[in-house]
């Protein structure tokens, strides 16, 4: 099959050669080959085996839309051969081979065709039960898939996004898609011009095509428009945003109007071994001479339907290729003008016949002559028989519009049973189509129709322009046969290659009581594969609609999502951006050794000191905040300036609690509930002013709740202003019975003593020089001022108290020793200690509700729900020491083979010696000195004692010093 | 993705916005019988077709309300909150 | 005051300092110079009247004879950005000039916002920062949709950002404010969306004083 080559194309440069390997055999190419074209070249035919039966494949359209050509680099699978260049040591291998593309033992599966008909899977795999596990997912997963990859190896490259913005972007730079270009730039528009092959031009690259004016030129000259090449617009999304993928960057643009020029895919007819290497498309031949400079084979038939077709036969006739016949379904009477100059070339044209057979060489490696059969009454092959050798066929037949893109904008795909031909109506606002893929197949009519809509969008877009071009009338000639399929008795005419189903397959699938498409479908597989019905969606409808005696139009077609062809999950995954927050004392906390936590966004030290010895590190913290003095940065705190004269009333609807009355310079409890009643947010109110209130939130609530108070208030219009000030603050907590003695120490101007600065009071001055908001809250339980300052200066509050506390040996703590302490306490945790249902009461706070007030949000709903109260209720437990088994927060807790209840924290307290928690249990169980029964992970069962959630010091005698 | 007018900001990205679901009038608490205050509560009207909605351009913060076809999904109109609050009459 | 304000961003600017390659993208922290805030009911009408003028509309800033740009970032919501080299300092006169009011008992003057604890500062400038910025925010910055003065406040990189589009024209310079604590991501985000172009932050010695 070797051909003696042409070697001369417009994307190759033939002195360039390089050297590549294909199943690790070594072959040469040339600078600009595709590693299908280099093959070619060679010789080599066969890419790739069929999923199903192994059979040789080939070539079938050189434009990256057949499972055909998928090959794999290195550890990437399922490349487009007739797309990916070849470069030298590049090293391809086939995919879904035993051993090579040329010689795979899996063919054997071809003769085994009869034992799986269509559906098999879903007939064969479910008997006997259990079969499917343990056996055939196995073997089939074993079997199943194209490529292999090592999930082992991370991809390679840098792969990111950007985002564009254009007034018009069209997808398809053909002669439509150029001359719509042109014509929007020309008005002002800014245009992209986007296409998946190396060059612009389209057709016009390959085919026997001629125009007067130079369109390839004109764009590349015109400085409104940007041209893309290699990319591929791979997606529609709403308000015209388009995916375009060109290399490893993902753009996503933005434009104002889409004209979409995706012209036409070319179709194959099914005939018994449609399927054999040396077995292509018309166009596909052509992009070999013309692109290429690849010889396509020596001696060959043309299947025509289509005065395209003799495009071809002139194209082949002037590579050199010996014309042995020209077989025409058409009955005779069509004429081109293309045709005209091949029958004075003495071609052998036979008008009305059918190709019915293509003879395979051994193993199937390539055609090797054909069977044609004159067309009979019926449409089928007749008895009139021709045998012909032949090393290649073209199949020039009919086209589908490229409408994937179209239909995704909205577009409604309509059959026109008389002109064998689709139609695309009704896509979304700002979606123009042109040329070939709106039915305008002349060259004239798509340059012109391509002029008039690139006008329309700039219009559209804005642009004023007064010379609106004449838009052309639609050719009625259709290059479209009705229906090219020819069934052989004995089968293997392919309606879909990926899957490799046969015509019987559709017949079978329609027999079985499948009579809809979309079934057909999903029964069958048809159109499932990676080239996504491109080539078999049209000939499946032909089927269902003469096996169910309805016309196409009747059957439909199936619909098309993205993406448009393949993509990989690194183009997608791109660039990952996940923010994270740093107090401003981060860079100490890392010199001081902390293990990092994340909360929220947040990063927090959890301790200080090796993970090794956490344990000890976390109850060494406990110990020396308890006994002595500690400090935690507490900079992740919400905080919220409420200012205004209404800002106690503000406070009053937000919080179930009351804050009129709170004196300047005290702080007081907040606890939020939303409209149901649940507990969603808990803080502290700091009174500065009698129209100012500093409101502290949970580290990860505060967005939330500020955001949540903006929009209660432009319902209340309160004359307030909330400003969230969480990272204008930075916080220091210092506790412990020496944290009064560290803070004297500091540069400070605030009166001290319990007298003047009392337990829950608020205060103002500088602290080590800097202005501070201080406060006095429980927090740990012992002795503490919270201190809060500008961000710029806490590095240096963070140093200045390090170096105040060292003679008294102050450390740090982290947030695990701050939970600790905390549950010591029995403070509770909204979103730990709390879910969708808790309500105040559940928690025994209804301290801190004021139900004296006419409104807060969520009053009525408690109103309701306090009527009939809930089952459950939160309440402390201990164990004299933690159960093997480990017991861990979200463990239930059971009683009498129910569930009533779970742990919502639980740990081993240092200072008490003894694993103390918190649970929801029954409500009946919640007196002190009840027994709960808490299930641990393996299912064993501890009993626990409920005690005061007020584990240490009950009567806060510590804090309050 | 769909692009949102805000009407401070202008047109942006979907992603730029959070919804907060379709306006609904709070019955007086107090004067609201307990099954109408669930109902306010947890019932959503879930309209086919043309909907108020609140929604909020995050990096800004900014409530406005919006007009949405929940059959289309079409942003008829976004405008402020009116005066005469979310159920008035968009200015 | 004895302490000295800290940028978000110091611990990164160490060393002798950093030159980018090139000037298409140059970034520069102007974190450590004063900056402010006003908001809420009255603050236009307040702040109209300590200054010569304010923006008409949101999204827009204009620069004061000193060279001090205020950006209108809501109907009653403002940002003052001084001139780096300014001999005064506007923002500490507002605020002196916001407490003498609000000491007098007035009321409705809006309400001012600590933006310089709240929000770190970049300053971007060079002839592919639109292009840079492309990569990391959606909405378009090009010199010929973002017009001098123009404010835009959006998402870069996943986090909350108001730009200002400076008013001098060549080359192309954007003001960058976004969350105080997030400013060690957005330095790595920064550093390797501009290393394309060749550019980068820049600091010098000096400048860490």
């Amino acid at each position: 099959m070797n051909s003696a080559t042409l070697r001369k194309g417009l994307l190759i440069d033939a002195s360039r050669k390089l050297k590549f390997t294909f199943d690790g055999r070594e072959y040469e190419g040339v600078a600009g080959d595709t590693i299908a074209s280099a093959l070619a070249a060679n010789g080599e035919w066969i890419l790739s085996r069929s999923f199903k039966y192994h059979r040789p494949r080939g070539i079938l359209t050189m434009a990256a839309q057949d499972a055909n050509t998928l090959v794999q680099i290195g550890n990437e699978v399922s490349v487009f051969a007739d797309r990916h260049p070849i470069s030298d040591g590049l090293a391809v291998r086939a995919q879904n081979v035993g051993n090579s593309a040329r010689r795979d033992s899996g063919f054997v599966m071809n003769r085994l065709s009869r034992f799986m008909p269509v559906g098999f899977y879903y007939r064969t795999f479910y008997k006997p039960k259990g079969i499917w596990e343990k056996v055939w997912e196995p073997i089939i997963r074993a079997k199943a898939g194209l490529g292999k990859l090592d999930v082992t190896k991370p991809t390679q490259g840098y792969y990111d996004k950007a985002y564009g913005w254009y007034d018009v972007v069209v997808v398809g730079a053909g002669p439509a898609g150029m001359a719509a270009a042109i014509a929007a730039a020309d008005a002002g528009a800014s245009v992209l011009l986007v296409d998946e092959n190396q060059r612009i031009g389209g057709a016009l690259n390959y085919a026997r095509l001629a125009t007067e004016r130079d369109l390839v030129s004109e764009v590349k000259g015109h400085s409104k428009i940007e041209i893309w090449t290699d990319a591929i617009c791979n997606a529609w999304y709403a308000d015209n945003w388009l995916p375009v993928i060109r290399g490893n960057r993902l753009y996503k643009v933005r434009a104002k109007q889409v004209i979409l020029a995706t012209g036409l895919i070319e179709q194959p007819s099914q005939f018994r071994n449609n399927d054999l290497p040396g077995i292509m498309q018309g166009s596909a031949a052509q992009r070999l001479i013309r692109l290429f400079g690849v010889k396509p084979g020596n001696r060959a038939v043309i299947l025509a339907a289509n005065d395209d077709a003799y495009g071809v036969a002139l194209d082949l006739l002037e590579a050199g290729v010996d014309l042995a016949a020209i077989c025409d379904l058409r009955k005779a009477g069509h004429h081109g003008p293309l045709r005209s100059e091949i029958t004075q070339r003495k071609v052998s044209i036979l008008d009305g016949w059918c190709l019915h057979e293509a003879q395979p060489e051994k193993g199937h490696s390539h055609v090797r002559g054909v069977e044609l059969a004159e067309i009979d009454a019926e449409g089928t092959a007749g008895r009139r028989r021709r045998r012909i050798n032949c090393d290649l066929v073209c199949m020039s037949v009919g086209y589908v519009p490229a409408y994937q893109l179209p239909l995704q904008a909205g577009g409604k795909l309509a059959y026109d049973d008389v002109a064998a031909q689709f139609t695309i109506d009704g896509q979304g606002k700002g979606v123009l189509l042109a040329g070939s893929v709106d039915g305008f197949f002349d060259l004239d009519g798509c340059i012109a129709h391509g002029t008039g809509q690139g006008w329309t969008a700039a219009i559209n877009c804005g642009y004023q322009s007064k010379r609106r071009p004449a838009l052309p009338v639609r050719d009625r000639g259709s290059p479209n046969h009705p229906c090219p399929i020819f069934p052989h008795p004995k089968g293997m005419d392919f309606v879909d290659f990926d899957e490799d189903l046969q015509v019987k397959d559709i017949k079978n699938a329609i027999a079985d009581g499948y009579r809809e498409l979309e079934l057909v479908k999903r029964f069958s597989t048809v159109g499932m594969g990676p080239s996504q019905g491109r080539h078999a969606a049209l000939a499946a409808a032909m089927l269902v609609s003469k096996y169910t005696n309805r016309t196409i139009s009747e059957v439909g077609v199936t619909t098309t999502r993205p993406p448009v062809t393949t993509e990989k999950i690194a183009t997608l995954a791109g660039r990952k951006f996940t923010p994270f927050r740093q107090t401003p004392m981060h860079e100490q906390h890392t010199a001081q050794g902390a293990a990092w936590l994340l909360a929220g966004n947040w990063l927090r030290p959890a301790y200080y000191g090796h993970e090794r010895d956490a344990k000890r590190l976390i109850a060494e913290e406990v110990v020396n905040a308890r006994n002595n003095v500690g400090m935690i940065d507490v900079s992740t705190l919400g905080g919220l300036d409420v200012r205004g004269p209404d800002a106690a009333e503000f406070l009053n609807r937000m919080y179930t609690f009351a804050y009129v009355k709170l004196p300047v310079g005290k702080t007081r409890y907040l606890l939020m509930t939303n409209e149901a009643g649940t507990v969603v947010d808990d803080g502290v109110a700091c009174r500065r002013g009698e129209n100012y209130f500093y409101v502290t939130a949970t580290t990860t609530g505060v967005d939330r709740i500020y955001r949540n108070m903006l929009w209660w208030n432009t319902q209340w219009r309160l004359d307030v202003d909330i400003a969230n000030v969480t990272a204008a603050y930075a916080g220091v907590n210092l506790a412990g019975p020496n944290a009064r003695k560290v803070l004297a120490r500091l540069n400070h101007d605030i009166a001290l003593s319990p007298q003047d600065f009392p337990y829950l009071a608020y205060r103002e001055g500088t602290v080590a020089g800097i202005p501070a908001r201080v406060f006095r809250v429980g927090f740990i339980g012992e002795l503490g001022y919270e201190i809060h300052v500008p961000s710029r200066f806490a590095s240096e509050l963070w140093r200045a108290i390090g170096d105040a506390g060292k003679e008294f040996g102050i450390r740090p703590f982290g947030l695990e020793a701050q939970r600790l302490m905390r549950l010591e306490k029995g403070h509770v945790i909204i979103g730990q200690d709390t879910d969708g249902m808790t309500t105040p009461e559940e928690l025994d706070m209804s301290w801190a509700v004021a139900n004296s007030k006419p409104f807060f949000i969520g009053k009525r709903s408690l109103e309701i729900r306090n009527k009939t109260l809930s089952s459950r209720k939160l309440v402390g437990f201990v164990l004299d020491r933690m159960p093997t088994a480990g017991l861990q927060e979200s463990n239930l807790v059971v009683k009498n083979g129910s569930i009533a209840g779970f742990i919502t924290s639980i740990a081993f307290s240092p200072t008490l010696g003894r694993v103390i928690g918190l649970a929801y249990a029954d409500r009946l169980d919640a007196d002190l000195g009840s027994r709960i029964v808490l299930r641990a992970s393996d299912g064993s069962e501890h009993h626990a004692r409920v005690a005061s959630p007020h584990f240490y010091d009950p009567e806060n005698l510590r804090q309050e010093m | 993705m769909k692009l949102m007018t805000c009407p401070l900001n202008g047109p942006r990205n979907i992603t730029e916005f959070q919804c907060h679901g379709e306006v609904h009038r709070q019955p007086e608490p107090s004067g609201a019988s307990d099954h109408e205050w669930a109902e306010y509560v947890w019932m959503s009207n879930n309209t086919a077709g043309v909907v108020r909605e609140w929604w909020c351009h995050t990096p800004t913060n900014f409530w406005f309300l919006a007009e949405r076809n929940t059959v289309t999904d079409e942003i008829l109109a976004t405008f402020p909150v009116p005066a005469d609050g979310p159920s008035g009459e968009a200015s | 005051m004895a302490a000295i304000a800290r940028s978000p961003f110091a611990h990164r600017l160490t060393g002798a300092g950093q030159t980018p390659q090139n000037e298409n993208v140059v970034i520069r922290d102007l974190s450590r110079l004063p900056r402010i805030g006003f908001k809420g009911n009255g603050t236009t009408k307040w702040l109209s009247s300590k200054v010569s003028a304010v923006p008409d509309i949101p999204n827009k800033a204009i620069a004061l004879s000193d060279g001090a740009l205020i950006a209108r970032l809501g109907k009653e919501e403002y940002l003052v950005l001084p001139d780096p080299d300014a001999v005064g300092n506007v923002c500490r006169d507002l605020e002196a000039s916001w407490n003498a009011d609000d000491a007098r008992g007035e009321r409705r003057i809006g309400y001012p916002l600590p933006r310089a604890d709240s929000h770190s500062w970049l300053h971007l400038e060079g002839r592919c920062i639109a292009q840079m910025m492309a990569k990391i925010c959606g909405v378009d910055l090009r010199s010929e949709r973002l017009l001098q003065g123009e404010v835009v406040q959006t998402v870069v990189a996943r986090i909350s950002a108001v730009l200002i589009r400076e008013m001098k024209n060549d080359p192309y310079g954007l003001h960058m404010l976004t969350d105080f604590a997030s400013a060690d991501y957005l330095w790595d985000v920064l550093q390797d969306a501009s290393t394309e172009f060749g550019g980068g932050f820049s600091w010098e010695r000096e400048d860490l004083k």
